[in-house]
């Protein structure tokens, strides 16, 4: 069985954990990384075997889809029945993801990894004010690190804890990278565009245009950065080689898909 | 043996809440000015601690000066504030304990980042104790306690629930939050699982009374005592237990059962309906099986060694089932 194979049957499983039929009548259903799933499962698999692993990366994969959940929250005032049952199901459906990950791998015994994604979710907070509240003004370089260090939050403290550190720039530039790709897709999609869309238009520029060249730009200088320290990385062996290529065909296509579509 | 009053049993524990208050302090430190301001405002809002309390209490069962204790005590409260912060982005609440909450004073995505942080704080903080059976108890409980909420949502305007919907929903809200209390003081402090279980099941009757009382309280307390409007809960949808027997009450099923489905009751309407269960027996019903699960409370302490901390506990039974607001 190939790795993404292996992957699609965790997917599948973090899907069943994530039902909640209620939930899911008022809700999309969570939207999951699968290129994040498959770090983690590789990742893991540097110290534990492949079951664990498995069980490790659904986890950790839980809690990203906690914060993400409440990432769709909406500050407007709302009026609608509806809506207001809406926002309230975002704030509640993302707690109980959240409670998920503990309740996973407390019935695995492994409350060492439930330290560390607890603190990596303190560190996804504090970057997430960091970049929406920041203590003064700031341009566009600062908020598309502050950006980077949100995205890449979790997955860069995992990485650290399993002594990979080199893996944290590689990591941090991909999904930069891929978030980036993400918005200016959204944006030009124009339809209804998520808070960091319109928080980095109405901080950064105005202008449409400037805006997709400079995510544009962003997303170049991530993939360069990406490439400079894979090679370094590239000094890895086994499974994280397979990673590496993994991730380099990755970016090769999120770039192209950017571009194809500008 | 000579039983102290709740003020005794609080001076009693004076010094170990201050540590409390201090460690709390420390575990609400944040580097971003704005997390860190809407945490100490959560902190100094203040409250009773009576979970922390409780932690403590039962911990003496075993061996009090454990250092899992405090840590144990410390995690709970902050879980409970964790779940503040986001239950006013659900109920669109500006004001708990007369302050501003955190979704009122900056915006509903700080509250939800301030609730995430104070929650991986405790799960960081607990995560040292070294006790499988403790995180698989504290984690399903968190889950549970998400679970009930979300099913309070799902249940809102809809009068035609029975009343297991609503222990369901009463037990996840609250009570199991009170027996982890008591029973992770129990573990935390090395009590046997047999002590540790007892201690769960007093917590779990004493907070559904707790909560129970609290439903009450929300149809006769004055506005003054509540923060809040009187029969707030209702006008929310959130049909409490005196909702609940109301609308078994012939006389009062009509009337409740109109506004709940009314697209915009004017506020004589909700004025009237929340005044007449007020009056009603519905009341004095809620009252009796708050009252039930007191003595269910008081039973299982019966069950457990008799100790000094045995009579305190009983004395927060019973002011649970007293108090005014």
């Amino acid at each position: 069985m190939s790795v993404e194979q292996e992957v699609g049957i965790i997917y599948k499983q973090l899907m069943d954990d994530l039902t909640h039929p209620y939930v899911n009548s008022i809700l999309p259903k969570p939207s999951i990384d699968k290129d994040k799933l498959l770090v983690y499962y590789m990742l893991f698999q540097t110290k534990v075997n492949r079951e664990m692993a498995g069980v490790y990366a659904k986890s950790v994969m839980i809690a990203e889809v906690g914060l993400s959940t409440h990432e769709t929250m909406t500050v407007a005032k709302l009026s609608m029945k509806d809506d207001i049952k809406r926002r309230q199901l975002t704030a509640l459906s993302g707690d109980f993801y959240s409670a998920l990950y503990y309740y996973s791998l407390a019935r695995n015994n492994n409350t060492r990894i439930v330290k560390w994604v607890a603190q990596a979710i303190q560190i996804f907070n504090i970057e997430k004010c960091r970049l929406y509240y920041p203590k003064r003004e700031f341009g566009w370089p600062q908020a598309i690190e502050a950006l980077g260090s949100t995205e890449s939050a979790l997955v860069s403290q995992i990485a650290s804890k399993l002594g990979l550190k080199s893996w944290i720039p590689v990591l941090s530039d991909f999904f930069l990278a891929k978030k980036l790709v993400g918005e200016s897709r959204d944006a030009s999609a124009r339809t209804l565009q998520s808070f960091l869309n319109q928080y980095l238009r109405e901080q950064l520029t105005s202008d449409p245009h400037q805006f997709r060249q400079n995510i544009e730009k962003e997303v170049l200088s991530s993939a360069e950065r990406f490439r400079k320290s894979s090679a370094k990385a590239e000094k890895q062996t086994g499974k994280l080689a397979d990673l590496l290529a993994y991730l380099n065909d990755q970016m090769h296509n999120y770039c192209r898909c950017m571009v194809e579509e500008g | 043996m000579k039983w102290m009053t709740l003020a005794q049993i609080y001076a009693e524990q004076k010094k170990n809440l201050k540590i409390i208050e201090k460690r709390l302090e420390y575990s609400l430190e944040a580097p971003h000015p704005i997390l860190n301001q809407a945490s100490l405002d959560l902190l100094r809002a203040g409250g009773k601690r009576i979970r922390p309390l409780l932690v403590l209490l039962a911990a003496q069962y075993g061996d009090p000066e454990r250092k899992e204790v405090m840590d144990s005590a410390v995690t709970l409260e902050l879980i409970h504030m964790a779940s503040l912060v986001h239950d006013d982005v659900v109920d669109d609440s500006d004001l708990r304990r007369g302050k501003p909450t955190v979704k009122a004073k900056w915006d509903n995505r700080v509250a939800m980042y301030t609730g995430d942080y104070i929650f991986a704080r405790a799960i960081e903080l607990i995560s040292k104790f070294d006790h499988p059976k403790a995180h698989q108890v504290i984690s399903k409980v968190i889950r549970d306690l998400s679970l009930g909420e979300i099913d309070q949502i799902r249940y809102l305007f809809n009068w035609k629930q029975n009343l297991r919907c609503y222990l369901l929903r009463i037990k996840r809200k609250t009570a199991i939050l009170m027996a982890l209390s008591c029973q992770l003081g129990g573990f935390a402090s090395g009590c046997s699982d047999f002590v540790s279980k007892k201690l769960y099941y007093f917590g779990y009757f004493l907070g559904m009374s707790y909560q129970i009382t609290d439903d009450v309280l929300d149809f006769v307390g004055t506005e003054k005592q509540l923060g809040k409007p009187a029969g707030s809960d209702l006008r929310n949808g959130n049909i409490t237990l005196p909702a609940f027997y109301a609308l078994q009450d012939r006389r009062l099923h009509d009337s409740v059962v109109s506004v709940l489905e009314s697209n915009h009751p004017t506020e004589r309407e909700w004025q009237s309906v929340v005044e007449s269960i007020r009056n009603s027996d519905a009341i004095q019903m809620a009252e009796n099986l708050s009252d039930l699960y007191l003595k269910k409370a008081i039973a299982k302490l019966h069950e457990l060694p008799e100790l000094r901390v045995t009579h305190s506990l009983q004395e927060i039974a019973e002011y649970v089932g007293t108090r005014k607001y």
